[in-house]
C-alpha cells in the first residue's frame, strides 16, 4: 500500500495501461498513448493479451464510445449529469487512458480566475527581470497543449461567466496569446480538454452558448438495471475498504440489495418488479449508496461486531433520501408505509426506520 | 432457372440490389414468398394509385378475431419485385403458405426468453441489435447476395427451423416447382435469407399433404399504411424514415449522414432551436464518422442518434426526440382507393351488433335502450356486455350510441346508426382492427396526454365501463406514480374522489381499486401540512378537500392498510398549526369537536387564542370561517363562543373592524335565518336590549344610517 491516500489512475492501473499498449494491434490516433479501442477496453473491460483488464466505468458503453469519440475530434468533451454519475471518475481514467496522465486538473470555483486557466506570473522574477519565459507560471491547461495531453476541467460551471469565456478562445483557437512575451503557444496535437459539471448544483444554462458550443455534451445517466447498479456499488465498497483501509466487514448482499433497491426505486418512480408505480424522489445516486454503506461499514465496525444491521442502514437512509423535508419528506412516508412495511424480510428494517 | 435471391423484408439495399438482378437476368417470371392467397392483393399494389406504405391484412371472422399483416413500403424488395413485373408485364406470383391456411396455425409462440438467432448475430459482431448488426454489415456495401447467403445459413445454423417453417419451405418449393414446370425462361424467386438456402433443391411438399392443409376462412384486404404504423409488429421496420431515405441515396450512401443530421437540425430550428446550425451539423458529423470509424465501418443509424444527441441536443435524448422522431419515423400515409379494401373494424362491429342482438337499432333510426346492470345470478349478463360495447364505441368516437341517463344499476341509451358510424369505423382502423383493440389503444393514448390526476381518475373509469383491463391498469399505475408538484394536495384529493366514485358506480371492482384509493388517501394525508400553507384563494379549494379526505378516511380507514389515527393526527396538527392557513385549521377544529377529539373547553381556550388581539383580524375571522363550515348547531350551543367573539369584536379599532367585515359575513351567511336569530338573541340578551331589536334595526338614528348605508358598502348585510 503506498503512503499516498490516492494515486492517479495511470499509477493505480498502471500494469493494466501497459499490458493494454503492448497487445495493441491499431496505430492509435496522433498524440494518444493507446488506440481509441484499447482506451474503450480500458474502461469497460476486457483482456489484453492476457491481463485482466478490470472495468472501472460499468453500464452506458455506448455514452463511454462517445466520449472516446469527442476526443478524437477537434472538439472538447463536457460530462454532465446528476451528483455522483462518476463523472469525476470516468473524466480522469480517460485522460489517464489516453495520454497517460490524469492529472493536468483545474478545479472550478467562483473564485476560479483567467490566470488560473492560462497562465500566471511569478511575480518576484516579474518584477525582477521584466516579463521573459521564466517569470511564466504555467497552468495544468497551459501544459497540456504544450505536451499534447488531455487537460481536465472539473466543476465547470461553478466558475463566473468571464472565467469561463477565457476557455472558449481557448478551445476554438486552440493557442493561448502570451502579449506581454509576442508570443503564442499553439496546442500540440494530442491536446483536448474533459470538463465535468453537476446539474443540480448550477444549470449548463448558465454556461454561455458560445462555450457550449465548443463541447460535445455526453450526460451520464444513473445505473440502468438494478443489477449493475448492485455490481457497482458493490465493486466500489471494496475497493474504497482495501484502498481506505477501512476496519469491519464488507455490508452482505442483503443490505447492499436492500440500499440500493431503496435508491433505485425512489429513482425511477417505481418498484423493482415493475409492479407499482410510486412517486420520485430526490435523486439518489450510485455514489449515494457507495458512501451510505461505507458508513454503516465504519459505524459497524466502531460501535457494533463490524457486521452492518438493518439499523446501521436505517441511520444514514433517511438522511440521505430525504433532501428537502418538504417535498422528499411525505414521499417517504408514503414509500415506508406502501412498499418497506409491505416487503418480506423488510420488517426489522421497517421497525428501524420507524423509530423515532 | 431460378435464381434465388435472397432479401430482407423492408431493407432498400435489398431493393436496389434486386431491381439490378433482374434487369441483368430478364426473368420470364417473379415469384414472392409471401402468402399465396395475396397474390391478387400484392398486383393491385402496383396500381399507380396506390401510393405505398400500405399492408396487405388478413383476418378471420371468427369470436376471437385473428389477424396478421404484412406491411410494405416503397423500398420494399417485394414492391420492387411486383413493379418490375407489372412493368415487364411478366407474371408475378406468391408462393409461401396462403393466409387462410396459416392462421389455422397457432400464432408463433412469443420468444421463449433465451436471445433469438438475430440476437446472437448481432452480438457476436459486437453490434447492440440486429438492425444495427444489419444495417453496418450489408446495407452500405459489399457483394450482396453472397453475404446474404451466408447470412441465412448462420441463421439456420444458430436456430434450427420449427416444424411449421419446414412445412411451408416444403409447400414454397411445391409452388416454385410447379410455376418451374410452366417453363419461364428463368425465374427470380424473392425470399428472405433465413429460407434461402432450404429453397434450393429438398424436398416438395406431397399432394396428400397439400390436401390436409386446413383451412379458414378469411378475409383479405390491402389497407392504407403509415410510417408510425410500420415501425410496430414483428414484420415491421422501426426506422421506416431513415430507411427511405438510404433508398434515396441508394447509388451514394456517403451522403446519408449528412443528408440525416441537416434533416434533423433543420426540424430543431422549426422548433425554435436556432443552436442546431449548418456548423453543429458539420461537428455532428465528424462525430457520428469518428464513432464508426472506431468499429471500422461506415456510419450506421445508431451513430447518427448518439451524434444528434451529443452535438445537436447537447447530450439530452429529449431535445432531440421529436426531430430524431420526425427523420428516423416520419409521419408519411400511404393511400389505397377506396374500391380497393374494406374496414376490418366495420366487421367487427357488425359481428358484436348480431352477437348482443342489437340489429333492430341498424335501422338509421333513433331508438332508445334501457341496460338494466344488476348482476342476475345464473343468467348471462348481456346487458353488461352490450354497455361496454357502446362504452367502446364511445371511446372510439364512432357516433352510434349515446347516453342518456347512467347509474350503476341502470344505463339508458338513445341509439342510431348513421353513414357517419361507417366513416368513424373505417377511419378507427388506424387504431386497431377489433372494436376492442382500437378502444383500449384510444384510451391509452387519452391516458398519455391526461395530466391531472383527475383527469387521470376519469379513464380509469371509462376504461371500468369499457370493461378494458389493460388501459384500467394502466391508468392506476400512472395514479400511483404522478409526479410530486406544488398541488399535491389537492389534486391527489380530487383524484381519490373521482376514484371513489367510479367505486360507486362499480362495486365489482372492489378489489382492484381500494388498494389504490388507500394509497392516495395517505399520500394526500401526508400532503396535507404542506399543502395547507397557502393563502386565502386556494384554502377554498382546500377546505373542500380536507372535507372530502375526511370523509374517504371514514369510508376507507382499515388498522392493516390505512391508518385511521395517522389522519387524526393530522387533523390536530393542523387544527394547533399557526403557519396554515387559519381557515384549514378553523376546520380541523371543527372536525375534531364533531369526532369527539377535542371539547368545549378547548374549543373556548383555542377561540382566546386564535380571536386575540395579537393574530390579525383576517386570519382570526378566517379561523372563524373554517370553524363554522361544519356542524353550526352545535357551534351555537357552545358555551362562551358568542360572548367571546363579542368581546374580540368590540376590542377592534375602527379598521380592524371594517376588515373582519367581510370574513364575518362570509360566516354568518352560512348560517340560517332561523340560527342568526338564535345567535341575535344571545346577543342581545348580553348586551340588554330586547330580543329583536339586535336581529335587524328598527329606529334608528341618523347616525346610525349613515354607517349603515357605509356598511352595505361592504356588503355586509
Ligand atoms: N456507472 C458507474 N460505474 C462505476 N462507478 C460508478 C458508476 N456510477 C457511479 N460510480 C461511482 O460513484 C462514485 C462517485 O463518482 P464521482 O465522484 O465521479 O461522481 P461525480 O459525477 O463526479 O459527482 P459530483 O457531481 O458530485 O462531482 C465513484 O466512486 C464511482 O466509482
Ligand atoms: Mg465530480
Amino acid at each position: 500500500m503506498s503512503e499516498f491516500i490516492r494515486l492517479p489512475a495511470e499509477e493505480l492501473y498502471r500494469a493494466e495501461l501497459d499490458a493494454l499498449k503492448k497487445a495493441e494491434t491499431e496505430t492509435p490516433p496522433r498524440g494518444w498513448r493507446l488506440s481509441p479501442r484499447s482506451v474503450l477496453t480500458y474502461i469497460t473491460g476486457g483482456q489484453a493479451g492476457g491481463t485482466n483488464i478490470t472495468p472501472k466505468y460499468i453500464g452506458h458503453t455506448r455514452l463511454v464510445e462517445i466520449a472516446i469519440a469527442t476526443l478524437m475530434t477537434d472538439r472538447a468533451l463536457l460530462l454532465l449529469g446528476e451528483p455522483g454519475t462518476a463523472k469525476t471518475w470516468l473524466s480522469e481514467h480517460l485522460a489517464a487512458a489516453v495520454c497517460g496522465d490524469s492529472t493536468l486538473l483545474v478545479q472550478g470555483t467562483t473564485g476560479t480566475t483567467e490566470d488560473m486557466i492560462k497562465y500566471g506570473w511569478n511575480y518576484a522574477a516579474l518584477i525582477a527581470s521584466g516579463p521573459s519565459p521564466d517569470a511564466l507560471v504555467k497552468t495544468p491547461l497551459y501544459r497540456a497543449m504544450e505536451e499534447g495531453r488531455i487537460a481536465r476541467f472539473e466543476e465547470l460551471t461553478r466558475c463566473l461567466p468571464e472565467t469561463q469565456d477565457a476557455l472558449v478562445s481557448l478551445l476554438s483557437e486552440k493557442c493561448i496569446a502570451i502579449p506581454e512575451l509576442s508570443a503564442e503557444l499553439r496546442a500540440e496535437r494530442g491536446f483536448s480538454l474533459i470538463a465535468t459539471a453537476n446539474t443540480r448544483d448550477r444549470g449548463v444554462n448558465e454556461m454561455s452558448a458560445a462555450l457550449q458550443r465548443r463541447f460535445n455534451i455526453v450526460r451520464l445517466p444513473a445505473p440502468e438495471t438494478p443489477e449493475i447498479e448492485t455490481e457497482i456499488v458493490t465493486l466500489r465498497v471494496r475497493q474504497l475498504k482495501d484502498s481506505l483501509e477501512l476496519p469491519g466487514e464488507p455490508p452482505d448482499a442483503a443490505a447492499t440489495a436492500k440500499t440500493v433497491t431503496i435508491l433505485r426505486e425512489l429513482r425511477e418512480g417505481r418498484t423493482l418488479d415493475g409492479k407499482e408505480t410510486l412517486r420520485s424522489s430526490s435523486f439518489c445516486s450510485a455514489a449515494e449508496a457507495i458512501s451510505l454503506l461505507t458508513g454503516a461499514m465504519a459505524h459497524a465496525a466502531g460501535f457494533g461486531d463490524g457486521r452492518v444491521t438493518d439499523a446501521h442502514l436505517a441511520a444514514g437512509l433517511t438522511g440521505t433520501v430525504v433532501k428537502d423535508p418538504e417535498t422528499d419528506g411525505p414521499l417517504w412516508q408514503e414509500y415506508l408505509e406502501n412498499v418497506v412495511r409491505k416487503r418480506a424480510g423488510w420488517e426489522g428494517l421497517y421497525t428501524e426506520l420507524m423509530k423515532p | 432457372m431460378t435464381h434465388i435471391f435472397p432479401v430482407r423484408h423492408l431493407s432498400p439495399r435489398a431493393a436496389h440490389e434486386l431491381l439490378a438482378f433482374c434487369e441483368a437476368a430478364r426473368p420470364g417470371c417473379v415469384l414472392i414468398e409471401a402468402p399465396g392467397d395475396a397474390t391478387d392483393i400484392l398486383r393491385a399494389l402496383a396500381a399507380p394509385e396506390v401510393t405505398p406504405p400500405a399492408a396487405i391484412l388478413a383476418y378471420t371472422d371468427e369470436t376471437l378475431t385473428r389477424s396478421f399483416t404484412l406491411p410494405l413500403a416503397e423500398y420494399s424488395p417485394e414492391y420492387a419485385a411486383v413493379r418490375f413485373a407489372a412493368e415487364r408485364g411478366i407474371p408475378m406470383e406468391c408462393v409461401d403458405l396462403p393466409f387462410s391456411a396459416a392462421l389455422a396455425f397457432p400464432p408463433p409462440s412469443a420468444e421463449n426468453g433465451g436471445p433469438s438467432a438475430y440476437d446472437l448475430c448481432a452480438r457476436a459482431a459486437g453490434e447492440a441489435d440486429f438492425d444495427t448488426y444489419f444495417e453496418a454489415c450489408f446495407e452500405h456495401g459489399g457483394d450482396y447476395r453472397a453475404a446474404m447467403t451466408a447470412l441465412g445459413e448462420t441463421l439456420r445454423a444458430l436456430a434450427p427451423p420449427d416444424e411449421y417453417t419446414l412445412m411451408r419451405e416444403r409447400y414454397m418449393r411445391r409452388r416454385v416447382r410447379a410455376a418451374e414446370a410452366r417453363g419461364y425462361p428463368g425465374i427470380v424467386l424473392v425470399c428472405g435469407a433465413w429460407h434461402a438456402p432450404a429453397l434450393d433443391g429438398g424436398e416438395a411438399m406431397s399432394d396428400m399433404e397439400y390436401q390436409g392443409l386446413p383451412h379458414v376462412e378469411c378475409a383479405l384486404t390491402l389497407i392504407p399504411g403509415s410510417y408510425p404504423k410500420l415501425t410496430g409488429g414483428s414484420a415491421g421496420n422501426r426506422s421506416p424514415g431513415y430507411h427511405e431515405l438510404l433508398w434515396k441515396h441508394r447509388h451514394d450512401r456517403s451522403a446519408v449522414p449528412a443528408a440525416f443530421l441537416s434533416g434533423v437540425a433543420s426540424h430543431l430550428r422549426e422548433e425554435g432551436r436556432l443552436e442546431a446550425s449548418a456548423a453543429a451539423v458539420a461537428d455532428a458529423v465528424t462525430l457520428a464518422r469518428a464513432l464508426a470509424s472506431m468499429r471500422g465501418r461506415p456510419p450506421v443509424l445508431e451513430d447518427l442518434r448518439g451524434a444528434a444527441v451529443t452535438v445537436l441536443g447537447r447530450g439530452r435524448r429529449e431535445a432531440v426526440a421529436d426531430a430524431l422522431r420526425a427523420m428516423e419515423i416520419g409521419e408519411k400515409t400511404g393511400s389505397v382507393p377506396p374500391a380497393l379494401w374494406r374496414s376490418p373494424l366495420q366487421d367487427d362491429f357488425l359481428r358484436h351488433i348480431r352477437r348482443l342482438k342489437l340489429t333492430r337499432f341498424l335501422t338509421g333510426e333513433s331508438a332508445a335502450l334501457a341496460l338494466d346492470l344488476r348482476a342476475v345470478p345464473g343468467s348471462e349478463p348481456l346487458a353488461r356486455r352490450r354497455s361496454a360495447f357502446l362504452h367502446r364505441l364511445r371511446a372510439l368516437e364512432v357516433p352510434f350510441a349515446v347516453p342518456e341517463t347512467a347509474s350503476p344499476s341502470r344505463e339508458l341509451w338513445t341509439l342510431r346508426c348513421t353513414p357517419e358510424t361507417d366513416i368513424a369505423l373505417t377511419e378507427a382502423v388506424t387504431r386497431g382492427v377489433t372494436v376492442e383493440a382500437a378502444a383500449a389503444a384510444a384510451l391509452e393514448a387519452a391516458l398519455a396526454e391526461a395530466g391531472r390526476p383527475a383527469e387521470i381518475a376519469g379513464i380509469a373509469g371509462q376504461a371500468l365501463r369499457c370493461d378494458l383491463s389493460a388501459p384500467f391498469a394502466a391508468a392506476c399505475g400512472a395514479l400511483g406514480g404522478a409526479p410530486a408538484h406544488s398541488d399535491d394536495f389537492t389534486d391527489t384529493v380530487y383524484a381519490a374522489d373521482a376514484l371513489d366514485r367510479v367505486l360507486q358506480t362499480a362495486p365489482h371492482k372492489h378489489e382492484a381499486l381500494t388498494p389504490l384509493l388507500r394509497r392516495l388517501c395517505l399520500r394526500a394525508c401526508l400532503a396535507l401540512p404542506a399543502g395547507s400553507r397557502c393563502g386565502d384563494a386556494r384554502a377554498v379549494p382546500a377546505a373542500a378537500c380536507v372535507q372530502t379526505l375526511h370523509r374517504l378516511y371514514e369510508r376507507y380507514a382499515d388498522p392493516e392498510e390505512l391508518d385511521a389515527a395517522r389522519w387524526r393526527g393530522a387533523l390536530g396538527r393542523l387544527a394547533e398549526s399557526t403557519e396554515a392557513n387559519p381557515r384549514l385549521s378553523g376546520l380541523a377544529f371543527a372536525l375534531r369537536l364533531e369526532r369527539g377529539g377535542t371539547d368545549a373547553d378547548a374549543l373556548a381556550e383555542e377561540i382566546y387564542r386564535r380571536l386575540s388581539p395579537a393574530s390579525s383580524v383576517e386570519r382570526a375571522a378566517g379561523w372563524l370561517d373554517g370553524l363554522a363550515s361544519r356542524n353550526r348547531r352545535a357551534l351555537l350551543e357552545t358555551p362562551g363562543l358568542w360572548e367571546r367573539l363579542d368581546d374580540a369584536l368590540a376590542g377592534l379599532d375602527e379598521d380592524r373592524f371594517r376588515r373582519a367585515l367581510v370574513p364575518l359575513r362570509r360566516m354568518f351567511a352560512g348560517f340560517s335565518a332561523r340560527d342568526r336569530r338564535d345567535i341575535a338573541a344571545r346577543l342581545a340578551a348580553r348586551w340588554g336590549l330586547v330580543s329583536g331589536e339586535a336581529a335587524g334595526p328598527a329606529e334608528l338614528s341618523r347616525e346610525e344610517r349613515e354607517t349603515l348605508a357605509e356598511l352595505r358598502e361592504l356588503e355586509f348585510f
